[in-house]
């Protein structure tokens, strides 16, 4: 195993927001699926965490966003344990963490204007500020993903995949977020859009200092996303590093076996 | 080269209403060749597998021609009875969906959904049908053929759920595979094995395939020929080499092109020790 421990990824240059600390997790009494995992996610900084179903991803992702806590080990925010019970830290750790999903068609609310999903973020966690304010702040979100502002008045059934990720994505950093952990945030798009949100993801990360976890199946969206990556089998992370490296030349076998089988063109 | 399957001019329409969903697609497809669709969503390229097979279900219907050379002679599918279809499907055309579920039945055994056509369309009895069930699950390269006939369909891994659908769909030995985004739904290390499963199944029955799917790369490892479509309609065919290599149409360029990017992310040449 070649886990890079948060220590060392923190020796190296920002500090660490998020982290998972020698992380183990089972279900019940279940079998482990999260082996002594772990990994670190710095501002401006993308890891990809790529598996397959059942290797422990969705787990991970679950515990790195505080809904679940590890069997042992620990989640670190900001320095410190995550302590599920202290609501004023997890307020704040809220804001500071958020999610992208898979799938922009459930993820929104189809009854709610396309404004007010993006400005819910606002409401409940407390940074509200007054309506005209909140709506300039949700027309200059809109605009940085690449919508018109009058898109706030819509409903999300007027809106492509492409379009509803983008959405889910201004949403995602109505708090002004430290770290986004994105669950396949591209798997449900059509090819021609996916590198269009790639493409954002990527700006919006350099720009704004955001860490970004890329929860994937598909190492190509990884290579094109991230520097670092996370090679996840059996809730074990079997090989971790920087992106170009680990792909040229992978050294565990599962790697290759992942590599080889993604359909190339001739 | 006989054409096995001839689509000529077809439309599909909600019943009495606005815009055609498929619009004017013509095509052919030779004994033993394998030909991809491509297309977005929305693209129409289900519904014209569902047309070709006979399965548009009310308020859909479809119009213009699609012709299947089976054994009795040439079937027209389009306003076919439900009878006269019966006798295709299966013998002459077998299908694989992107949901395995789909195709098969929760409550009964594997080995007895593979019996029924085995039974019906090549007369197996007794003994020789349970062999041929066996046998059916041993060709799609299922370890412990007895164990998965056993098996309720919940029981067994979504790969594996592909395979049983794809022996069912090859158990009346049928001239043509429609494979609907077959691989879709699984994880990359499974699709690999599915897409070789698919590519030698049809290699050694000399059957003829078409394969959709939205993406490039899977067709473009598959197929001799590929159908470009999109909103309906085709926008542009023609041999998989000639399409990456120089595509005609705007939106075939861009196609190639966004694959082309997403392809070039990965390392070029293949790694040494080859496939696992």
């Amino acid at each position: 195993m070649t886990a890079a421990t948060p220590g060392e990824a923190q020796a190296n240059a920002a500090p660490v927001v998020l982290a998972a600390d020698r992380v183990s997790f089972s279900y019940g009494r279940g079998a482990e699926v999260l082996h002594d995992v772990s990994l670190a996610l710095v501002p401006g900084e993308s890891v990809g965490l790529v598996g397959e179903s059942g290797a422990g991803k969705t787990s991970l992702l679950r515990l790195l966003l505080g809904l679940g806590a590890p069997t042992s080990g620990e989640i670190r925010f900001e320095g410190h344990a995550l302590d599920r019970r202290d609501t004023r830290s997890m307020l704040a750790f809220r804001r500071a963490v958020q999610p992208v999903y898979q799938d922009p068609f459930s993820s929104l609310d189809p009854r709610m204007r396309v404004g007010d999903s993006v400005a819910e973020p606002l409401r409940s966690l407390g940074i509200a500020g007054g309506r005209t304010e909140r709506a300039a702040r949700v027309t200059e979100l809109l605009e940085s993903v690449g919508l018109p502002a009058d898109a706030a008045e819509r409903y999300p059934d007027a809106f492509s995949g492409g379009q509803r990720q983008r959405i889910a994505i201004a949403r995602a950093l109505a708090p002004e977020p430290r770290v986004i952990l994105a669950d396949e945030p591209v798997s449900a798009l059509d090819t021609s859009v996916r590198m269009q949100v790639i493409e954002l993801f990527q700006r919006l990360a350099r720009e704004r200092g955001i860490g970004l976890l890329l929860v994937s199946h598909d190492l190509t969206i990884v290579a094109a996303l991230c520097r670092r990556i996370a090679v996840l089998e059996g809730g074990i992370i079997v090989e971790q590093g920087e992106t170009r490296s680990v792909l040229t030349e992978p050294r565990h076998p599962y790697t290759r076996r992942l590599l080889d089988s993604v359909p190339r063109l001739p | 080269m006989t054409a096995l399957l001839t689509v000529n001019a077809l439309s599909v329409h909600v019943d009495g209403a606005g815009a055609p969903l498929v619009d004017d697609v013509s095509f052919e497809l030779g004994e033993g060749e394998r030909l991809g669709v491509i297309g977005e969503s929305g693209s129409g390229k289900s519904l014209t597998a569902l047309a070709v097979l006979g399965l548009l279900a009310h308020p859909l219907r479809a119009s213009g021609s699609i012709r299947l050379a089976a054994d009795g002679g040439d079937v027209e599918v389009v306003g076919a009875r439900q009878r006269r279809l019966d006798t295709v499907r299966g013998s002459t055309v077998g299908a694989v969906f992107q949901e395995p579920l789909a195709s098969l039945d929760p409550l009964m055994r594997i080995g007895a959904q593979l019996a029924w056509p085995l039974r019906q369309h090549r007369g197996l009895r007794g003994d020789a049908l349970r062999r041929a069930v066996l046998d059916a699950l041993a060709d799609v390269q299922l370890a412990e053929p007895e164990r998965i006939a056993r098996s309720f369909i919940h029981e067994v891994s979504g790969g594996q759920r592909q395979r049983v659908a794809i022996a069912l769909a090859l158990a009346a030995r049928p001239r043509l595979l429609i494979a609907d985004e077959p691989t879709t739904a699984l994880d990359v290390t499974v699709q690999a094995g599915v897409l070789e499963l698919i590519q030698s199944a049809v290699a050694e029955r000399g059957m003829s395939l078409v394969f959709i799917s939205h993406d490039l790369p899977v067709v473009a490892g598959i197929a001799d020929r590929v159908v470009v479509m999109r909103a309906g309609r085709v926008v542009e065919a023609g041999e998989t080499r000639q399409l990456l290599s120089a595509p005609r149409e705007g939106y075939t360029r861009t196609l190639v092109a966004a694959s082309r990017a997403l392809d070039d992310l990965l390392p070029a040449a293949p790694l040494d020790g080859g496939r696992v």
